[in-house]
């Protein structure tokens, strides 16, 4: 039995909704306690929900009982829910009702809300390795088979770390801003369920006006977001929003640029509230390294430090540990909330810990005179678009499937591609459809074509030409 | 070019759709591309094309193309 949840307060208010539908701590643990029945332990799960109490009480039931949940969306495609399906063969999947009349392998074996709990009719599903708890996608959109495995100790580690950084108690309220299965969101989820505070769960955007009065007459008082929501807000005017209850906004996925940081900042200290930039990753369940406000004006655009139980530190090219200030290296983190490795099938669920705590983050930074760490860049073929992991190769693999060499590239929030054409004008269909693919808005998106790509010596494309010249 | 068919232009060009399409019934999210991330899109070219600077409540109660021509009334923007 996991101890995420403290259910020490059954009279206190734990989960609500955008409906005015409202949960203590005595009726959610009721609510887990009788899904829990449904669900044999040390099982694997795919579940694919929303911010929403069926979906949170199924994610908690797993928990508690040492069933293996997938966190997906509800929107990801067919195809690739079908693609993991056949990596991971689950014994159970919990999805919309509407969308498991499309897997008739599965039974349905419990409804809950507009959800389905259904069981695979031909089998029990992979062996478990008894330390997995959770599994995380690397990349939230392509469907991409590869997944963080998460422990019990990871979980819970890293939702200590953020009560205690973060100061929540049971008197804070968080709105749901992010997804639950992205892993940002989780973490939101699981460092209020263990201080026994609550959450407001919605699914609405910062563009609806119900998210705005929910939270307001629910007194929510705090709020998540990656770079892209704060320059939604910044759009909204935060500015002159009341909110008189807000009292803690954080941000991570992503850096966020100094200007629009130094702006945000300069919004909370009239508001007085307190303003944390983050740092993390899937693989550290997620949290890596936080700034406190008080430090913010003196260091915009850091990282922070590593958070309570964590070690973070740099290494030369050489795998040589960089003791000099301002000197940059690949920064490198270690602690409880490590994730145990990846899995790239259902045959890799029974392996134990692989990484034994440290993480190579494949991030370029440095430690400046006052032990504040500044991510500079990325040495490994990712970006953030909106707060999501999108894989350059993947992008190229796409394009190699259809015959098409291209080059991908760009900056967090949008991607470049480069196709190798004679043809100047590419089709809109294609990148209607990559962006679909990806999950990406079209609008993240710019596909250029040129006659042949630029190369360096080894053969290898010139990734630096591109980003600098186009 | 009028105001209307400045207005049918930029949802024509955010969110990728003919204009045949544009009636009460085109809402937020009703496709893919107007979510969050078209809506500002949308809104910031809405402002070019006009030159105006909306505000907040409106921006958020933008919940639709035919409750966008309301809107921009109140920016002096006559369809």
């Amino acid at each position: 039995m996991m101890l995420l949840v403290d259910w020490s307060a059954p009279h206190r208010p734990a989960l609500l909704t955008d409906e005015g539908q409202s949960l203590t701590y005595g009726q959610l643990r009721a609510e887990v306690s009788r899904c829990s029945k449904f669900l044999p332990p040390k099982r694997l799960i795919f579940l694919a929900g929303r911010n929403d109490v069926p979906t949170t009480v199924t994610y908690l039931a797993c928990l508690e009982t040492g069933i293996v949940p997938l966190l997906l969306g509800p929107d990801i495609s067919s195809t690739a829910f079908s693609r993991l399906l056949d990596t991971y063969q689950p014994a159970y999947v919990f999805l919309p009702t509407t969308l498991a009349i499309n897997y008739p392998d599965f039974e349905t074996i419990q409804i809950n809300g507009e959800y389905s709990l259904c069981r695979y009719r031909y089998g029990v599903g992979p062996d478990l390795h008894p330390d997995l708890a959770l599994l995380l996608a690397t990349s939230g959109s392509t469907g991409s088979p590869k997944l963080v495995r998460l422990s019990h100790t990871n979980i819970l580690s890293n939702a200590r770390s953020i009560v205690t950084y973060l100061g929540i108690d049971q008197h804070e309220r968080a709105v749901t801003s992010l997804p639950f299965n992205y892993s940002y969101g989780m973490s939101v989820l699981n460092s209020h369920l263990n201080a026994g505070a609550s959450i407001l769960l919605t699914n609405r955007t910062f563009f609806d006006p119900l998210f705005w009065s929910r939270m307001k007459s629910s007194e929510a008082t705090s709020l998540a977001g990656v770079p892209y929501s704060y320059e939604m807000l910044l759009k909204l005017r935060f500015e002159r929003m009341d909110l008189p209850a807000l009292r803690t906004l954080t941000q991570a996925g992503g850096k966020l640029p100094v200007a629009q940081t130094e702006r945000v900042f300069d919004i909370c200290q009239s508001k007085g509230i307190r303003f944390f930039t983050m740092y993390g990753q899937t693989e550290a369940s997620p949290r890596i390294a936080y700034l406190q406000p008080e430090y913010l004006r003196a260091k915009f655009g850091s990282i922070g430090r590593a958070v309570p139980g964590g070690t973070l530190w740099l290494e030369n090219s050489k795998g040589h540990r960089i003791e000099q200030p301002d000197q940059i290296g690949e920064l490198i983190y270690s602690g409880p909330n490590v994730a145990l490795g990846y899995a790239l099938s259902h045959k890799d669920l029974i392996l134990g810990d692989i990484w034994q705590g440290v993480l190579r983050t494949g991030d370029l930074a440095r430690q400046d005179a006052d032990g504040f760490f500044f991510v500079e860049g990325r040495s490994s073929r990712f970006l953030k678009i909106f707060g999501v992991r999108l894989s350059l190769d993947a992008v190229e693999a796409w394009y190699a499937e259809r015959g098409i060499t291209a080059a991908a590239y760009g900056h967090d929030d949008h991607l470049q591609v480069m196709i190798e054409a004679t043809q100047s004008c590419p089709q809109d269909d294609a990148v209607n459809q990559l962006a679909a693919t990806m999950q990406i808005h079209p609008s993240a998106l710019t596909v250029s074509a040129m006659p042949v790509l630029p190369r360096m010596n080894s053969g290898k494309v010139d990734y630096s030409f591109l980003n600098s010249n186009h | 070019m009028t105001n209307m068919e400045k207005y049918n232009k930029v949802f024509i060009e955010s969110f990728s759709v003919t204009e045949d399409v544009l009636n009460e019934n085109f809402t937020y999210q009703c496709v893919a591309a107007w979510d969050s991330v078209g809506h500002m899109g949308m809104i910031a070219a809405l402002e070019d094309a006009f030159g105006i600077m909306m505000e907040t409540e409106d921006i958020i109660e933008f919940g639709s193309y035919t409750i966008g021509i309301e809107k921009l009334k109140k920016y002096g923007v006559e369809m």
